[in-house]
């Protein structure tokens, strides 16, 4: 590779990190970095703030026409609670009347949104994914955008090893966390015969992390939660769901068999293939939820 | 106009909703306060998934979960469940979001070191970089 | 039945109309967790479980840690300024004694 073209490919690559990426020299960048930016236009801000009286008027006046204009609509919106709604047709009633034999799982809701209406929530899961990773994008600090003055913020608050010393923080959270995660798992795996799902349960796992991580520092949780599980089991519970997702809709879709043992409604191992995937879910969201907490707090899991 | 009244009454789960969209619009739209702005946001999303539930609620009939094994589910019994699942969607993504919206805040504070909008937009435009 | 549900729904415009006037964030944000956990007992009221255990983990758990995680990094990087710039003044002034 010639010397132009390995310019070109550093250019680029610091263009990705969002470093300047002209022709300057390391000093330049780092004074023009630096620089706190010392005085505003006044001018603008004077005019914006003469007209901000006028501003917030003429913006509840608008607020308050939509609402009237939205009041008449809603009274001539089909009334709440009626049977012959035409919202409540023959798609409801397929679900409510053939649910159970169909998917096998006794919470109609959540048999529903895993199987008659697997894209949705795979399409949930993917923005959850996506999500993650431009908090991760935006957040992350590494060896090349951390400057001496951010180490220095981290640790004179204590931001980077945060540790309560408070007692009674310390024994609540101890009496607590072990009944948090276990509610957690509970509703993860019992999607399928009670309310909840892969969804709350995650969120309830991933709360419990965020506060024993709280409470006891942050290298607690990184015995057993560090950077390379976080990304095996984030990567690993998308593609797996995706590949179930693919045989499903191949084989299920269009009234085919798709050959998936449905058992006996109301057991735990019943309901074919609903409670891998709220599992998987579950996981995925458990991992997600710590991620923002981790890279909100310190820029690093 | 008794009618209307008894009308905006059974409908109170939609008017509250509208009154919550219309105080988070303008929270969005005219508070120069960036945190804010993401709270008329999540304001908004919570009127849309009330109006969303509120339509597929039934009168006398409970939540769609089955107990009873031994007879096929009658629809005389549960409610409407199609709402609720497009709701449950709809909480995760208002989650995510909300969560990329505020690390978009901690970075403009970073370059900006403000969350006021009139005051990043008089900085951006004397050119400070 | 028909008074408490007038009483959630007034309690949540309340919250909402004080989150969006208020002036100090934080206590925006902390009657934003008040709606949420309000929202979470109307989706009990109207029959939805798996909504009421969402919201009250993810509204009222999740979202609102993370405002509070970012209003700490913006009044954190705000107070390390100013205490770099009285650090600096005080420098400068006993430099000049």
């Amino acid at each position: 590779m010639n010397p132009s073209n390995r310019n070109r490919v550093k250019a680029f690559f610091d263009w990705v990190d969002g470093e300047e990426w002209c022709a300057k020299t390391p000093d330049e960048v780092v004074a023009r970095q630096e620089k706190k930016p010392a005085h505003r236009s006044s001018n603008d801000l004077d005019a914006y703030r003469r007209f901000r009286r006028l501003n917030q008027a003429v913006g509840a006046l608008f607020c308050i026409t939509l609402a009237v204009v939205l009041t008449m609509v809603v009274v001539n919106l089909p009334l709440f609670g009626d049977p012959s709604n035409p919202t409540n047709n023959e798609v409801s009633a397929r679900y409510i009347e053939r649910g159970i034999a169909e998917t096998g799982s006794a919470n109609l809701v959540g048999g529903m949104i895993l199987s008659y209406r697997v894209f949705d929530t795979f399409g949930e899961s993917s923005v959850l994914f996506l999500a993650a990773t431009c908090v991760t994008i935006l957040l992350r600090r590494d060896r090349k955008n951390t400057t001496s003055r951010d180490l220095r913020e981290l640790h004179s608050d204590g931001l980077a090893d945060r540790k309560d010393k408070d007692i009674v923080l310390r024994t609540a959270v101890l009496l607590l966390l072990p009944v948090s995660v276990m509610v957690g798992f509970y509703v993860m795996l019992f999607g399928h015969l009670s309310p909840g799902g892969g969804f709350s349960g995650g969120s309830i796992l991933g709360g419990g992390m965020i506060l024993y991580s709280r409470t006891f520092g942050s290298d607690s949780v990184r015995k057993f939660f560090n950077e390379h599980l976080y990304h095996l089991v984030k990567v690993v519970c998308l593609m797996c769901y995706g590949l179930i997702l693919i045989y499903y809709v191949f084989t299920g879709s269009n009234g085919l068999d798709n050959h998936i043992w449905l058992g006996i409604p109301g057991n735990i191992i019943s309901s074919g293939i609903i409670m891998p995937i709220n599992v998987l879910v579950g996981f995925e969201v458990a991992c997600t939820i710590y991620a923002f907490y981790a890279l909100f707090s310190e820029g690093e899991m | 106009m008794s009618d209307f009244l008894s009308t905006l009454w059974t409908q109170r789960y939609m008017f509250t909703a509208v009154i919550l969209f219309c105080i988070g619009a303008f929270s969005l739209v005219f508070n120069p306060n960036l945190i804010k702005k993401l709270i008329g946001f999540d304001l908004m999303d919570g009127a849309i998934y009330m109006m969303l539930t509120s339509a597929g609620y039934i009168e006398g009939r409970i939540a769609p979960i089955v107990t009873d094994f031994s007879a096929t589910p009658s629809v005389e019994t549960y409610i409407n469940p199609i709402p609720t699942g497009l709701v449950l969607t709809g909480i995760v993504v208002s989650v995510s979001v909300t969560a990329f919206a505020l690390a978009l805040v901690v970075r403009i504070y970073k370059k900006y070191h403000t969350v006021y909008l009139d005051v990043i937009m008089a900085s951006m435009k004397k050119g400070v970089d | 039945m028909a008074f408490v549900e007038v009483l959630l729904l007034g309690f949540l415009v309340a919250c909402a109309l004080t989150a969006v006037l208020h002036r100090s964030t934080m206590i925006t944000i902390l009657t934003y967790m008040g709606f949420s956990v309000v929202m979470s007992v109307i989706w009990m009221l109207l029959q939805a479980p798996d909504l009421a255990i969402t919201e009250a983990a993810v509204g009222a758990g999740v979202s609102t840690a993370l405002y509070f995680l970012t209003l700490q990094k913006i009044r954190e990087l705000k107070e390390s300024e100013d205490a770099e710039e009285e650090r600096r003044r005080k420098a400068g002034e006993e430099g000049r004694k």
